[in-house]
């Protein structure tokens, strides 16, 4: 071996040459990936300084996303049915649509303490298993101390998922009303729902089949419910009451995608002999009460003419229900829904939807619930951060222990009440709060407020309007 | 000349005076002719030899006189003592008055001669004994150098065996602390490659525990790696540092330049 050339080196040489071969190997730092979301791109979040990818269903909404310390909530909401280009839930979209005027009204204000919200939203196609992976995300790895969530099924689900249960996660639903979800309620303290439960909607729309002139005389009701927490909740309440007073009555459930022709049939072999007026009512989703309308107003014993009236729950009062196939039939129809209009905060807040989307608040039925389901996760997270407190989804949840006792100060939410009504909160004190959807009075043995509800009825020109309003 | 003149009338009239011996005149004549070419001693002796022959006053004091001449005053001495110790009869009194003069003389001059045989003798003592003691001392300076040269010697055979004995331990510490630093390197290496594989699995983590543990995992190999290659380092430079210096002994490495522009490294032991 020559030992001549460019130079000899000796012992030291080779450790110089393999620390400098390694010395690009060492990895202590470059662990800090960003500060913000928008460091992360459209498709990732920033999580204690990670960027981590968010699941597919999933997206930044509206909030302070350039803000390192922002208050995330996700909402994870059915928008359309499926994942696969199904049917967009427009009473989903309005909500979705109340929930972000929430967010830009606290943020405009000044959020909390300087921090500002940011809302991120999941499309669960309504199938539980897709929610439970987007739950857990939000909770193991966004970190998200709230979620709202639509639908008691879907509500259900959430509180089910082991990520939610174990980190204790607030959940708030503004259109979830089985009441399933008293008892997980109970036992948990952290299932909360904006909107009544159906144990006071049952008693209602009972009273207003008595009472509208349409429907007073049907001895024969048929209740076709959608078999789900909510559709069962409904329709077992329905059955008890109509049995014990004396009609003739007959439930069916359904399973989805719907089996048109034989709810039709059903409908049909019930109503045949049936003197008029005759009463189905319709406990389901504007995706199953289009096709069915459509299929039965051919049908003679299921017309208008016939005698026969569709009733609804809360659930249709959707416009996407409203057709050209479906008008001759719903054209006053009436059913039942939690309140919009019961507040005096409803009026600024429609106002300034409208304002905002170009869209009658009115139209859905849970658009107003929608907005202070948001507007109260805020509120417990100013509650929560108190006295640099952590921002837990227990600390939220007792913060609406502290809403509408009817001993604290009065509030209405909206964008100039922020202030006060947070602080108060903050404060340790109790507040009354009316919200856009009415009275926030949650009674605390259900996790929701006993509020008023609203007769809706479908007029000529396919729209909704207000008959009045009932208190359970 | 006087003076051979006188030698050869006394030898001539003592062998007139005795009663002639051939051979002794014969052994006269020739000493008289000795005598003239200034062959004093060989003289003195042919006049002893004819004296044994012919014993005569005159060869007697002819004796001392050739002795005399020839510088052999001690002989001369006794011959003119022999002759002035003659009967008077048989010696003439001037010649004994010349003997007892020449006596004189020779007693001082060997007196003078006995006086610088002391001296030189006592000088020769003392030369000898400077001599000795030179030499004494020479020795003495001598067995000291040697000793010296002895004690240095075993100094440096000891310091020789010490250094010897400190570069084997030194060589056996630098192979060791070298091996520690081979394998710290080689740990080093290792965790680096270890730590990088996990920073690669960090940034494709999609789970916030993923990205903690990932994070955890290569922070810790990265940090192993960190102090194996600072240790493998430190070791392999102070075994740089203990390996005896000398001719090239170790590790070499030799870089050659290749014709395409780069460098082609080698790594060698020497021993």
């Amino acid at each position: 071996m020559t030992r001549s050339g460019v130079g000899r080196l000796t012992w030291w040489a080779p450790a110089v040459l393999v620390l400098g071969s390694t010395c690009t190997l060492i990895n202590g730092g470059g662990f800090e990936e960003c500060a913000t979301d928008q460091a992360c791109g459209a498709s990732r979040v920033c999580v204690q300084k990670y960027c981590l990818p968010m699941p597919v269903q999933c997206r930044r909404d509206v909030g302070a996303f350039d803000k390192p310390d922002s208050i995330r909530i996700v909402a994870a909401l059915p928008l359309s049915e499926g994942l696969d280009g199904g049917a967009v839930d427009d009473s989903e979209i309005a909500g979705l649509n109340a929930m972000e005027l929430a967010i830009e009204d606290v943020n405009g204000s000044g959020g909390v303490d300087g921090r500002l919200f940011s809302l991120y939203v999941c499309n669960t196609g309504r199938a539980a298993d897709v929610l439970v992976a987007q739950a857990t995300w939000a909770v193991r790895e966004l970190g998200a101390p709230a979620l709202i969530t639509s639908g008691s099924g879907q509500t259900l689900a959430a509180a089910g998922t082991p990520a939610v249960a174990d980190a204790g996660t607030m959940i708030i639903s503004a259109t979830a009303t089985s009441e399933e979800l008293i008892g997980t309620f109970l036992r948990t303290g952290t299932i909360w729902r904006v909107a009544p439960p159906d144990t006071l909607q049952v008693p209602v729309m009972v009273r207003t089949l008595l009472a509208e002139p349409d429907y007073a005389g049907s001895t024969t009701m048929a209740v076709l419910y959608e078999d789900s927490a909510y559709g069962r909740g409904i329709a077992s309440g329905l059955r008890e009451r109509l049995v014990a007073m004396g009609k003739s009555s007959e439930i069916r459930g359904y399973l989805k995608p719907i089996d048109t022709r034989q709810v039709v049939g059903f409908l049909e072999a019930f109503h045949a002999v049936a003197a008029r007026p005759k009463t189905t009512i319709f406990v389901g989703f504007p995706t199953e009460i289009v096709p069915v309308l459509d299929a039965a107003r051919a049908n003679p014993a299921l017309s208008y003419a016939s005698g026969h009236r569709w009733f609804f729950s809360d659930s249709a009062k959707d416009p996407s229900i409203v057709t050209a196939q479906t008008l001759p039939q719903l054209t006053g129809a009436i059913g039942t829904t939690p309140a919009q209009g019961a507040g005096t905060a409803y009026a600024d807040f429609r106002s300034r939807y409208r304002d905002r989307f170009r869209i009658d608040a009115n139209s859905f039925s849970y658009t107003s619930h929608s907005y202070d389901a948001a507007y109260l996760v805020m509120l417990s997270a100013a509650y929560a951060t108190r006295e640099k407190g952590a921002l837990t989804g227990g600390r939220m949840s007792e913060a609406l222990t502290k809403v509408s006792v009817g001993t604290g100060t009065s509030f209405r939410l909206g964008p100039t009440t922020w202030r006060d009504a947070s602080a108060a909160l903050a404060a340790g004190r109790s507040v009354n709060l009316e919200g856009t959807s009415g009275g926030l009075d949650f009674d605390l043995d259900a996790g929701a407020p006993s509020a008023p509800y609203e007769v809706w009825q479908v007029t000529d020109g396919g729209t909704f309007t207000t008959v009045r309003l009932v208190t359970p | 000349m006087a003076r051979c003149l006188a030698f050869l009338v006394l030898a001539l009239a003592g062998l007139a005076h005795a009663a002639p011996n051939a051979r002794a005149t014969a052994l006269a004549k020739d000493a008289e002719r000795l005598y003239k070419d200034g062959q004093y001693k060989e003289a003195a002796k042919l006049l002893e030899e004819a004296q044994g022959l012919e014993p005569n006053p005159k060869f007697l004091y002819n004796i001392a006189r050739a002795y005399d001449q020839a510088g052999e005053l001690q002989l001369a001495l006794d011959a003119y003592r022999k002759y002035v110790s003659l009967p008077t009869s048989d010696s003439e009194p001037d010649l004994v008055k010349k003997a007892n003069l020449s006596m004189d003389r020779l007693r001082q001059l060997l007196a003078r001669q006995e006086a610088d045989s002391r001296v030189r003798d006592a000088e020769k003592q003392r030369l000898e004994k400077e001599a000795s003691d030179a030499r004494a001392r020479a020795e003495a300076e001598a067995e000291k150098a040697r000793r010296q040269k002895a004690q240095f010697d075993a100094k440096e055979r000891a310091q020789a065996d010490s250094q010897a004995t400190k570069a084997n331990g030194r060589k056996v510490a630098a192979f060791v602390v070298g091996g520690v630093g081979v394998v710290g390197l080689a740990l080093g290496l290792t965790f680096g490659l270890l730590s990088n594989g996990s920073k690669q699995a960090f940034r494709a983590a999609t789970l916030l525990s993923e990205k903690q543990l990932r994070q955890t995992e290569t922070v810790t190999q990265a940090v192993v790696a960190d102090v194996s290659l600072l240790v493998g380092v430190a070791c392999a430079v102070t075994a740089l540092i203990l390996f005896p210096k000398g001719e090239p002994e170790g590790l070499v490495v030799t870089v050659a330049p290749l014709p395409s522009g780069g460098a082609l490294g080698a790594i060698q032991w020497a021993f």
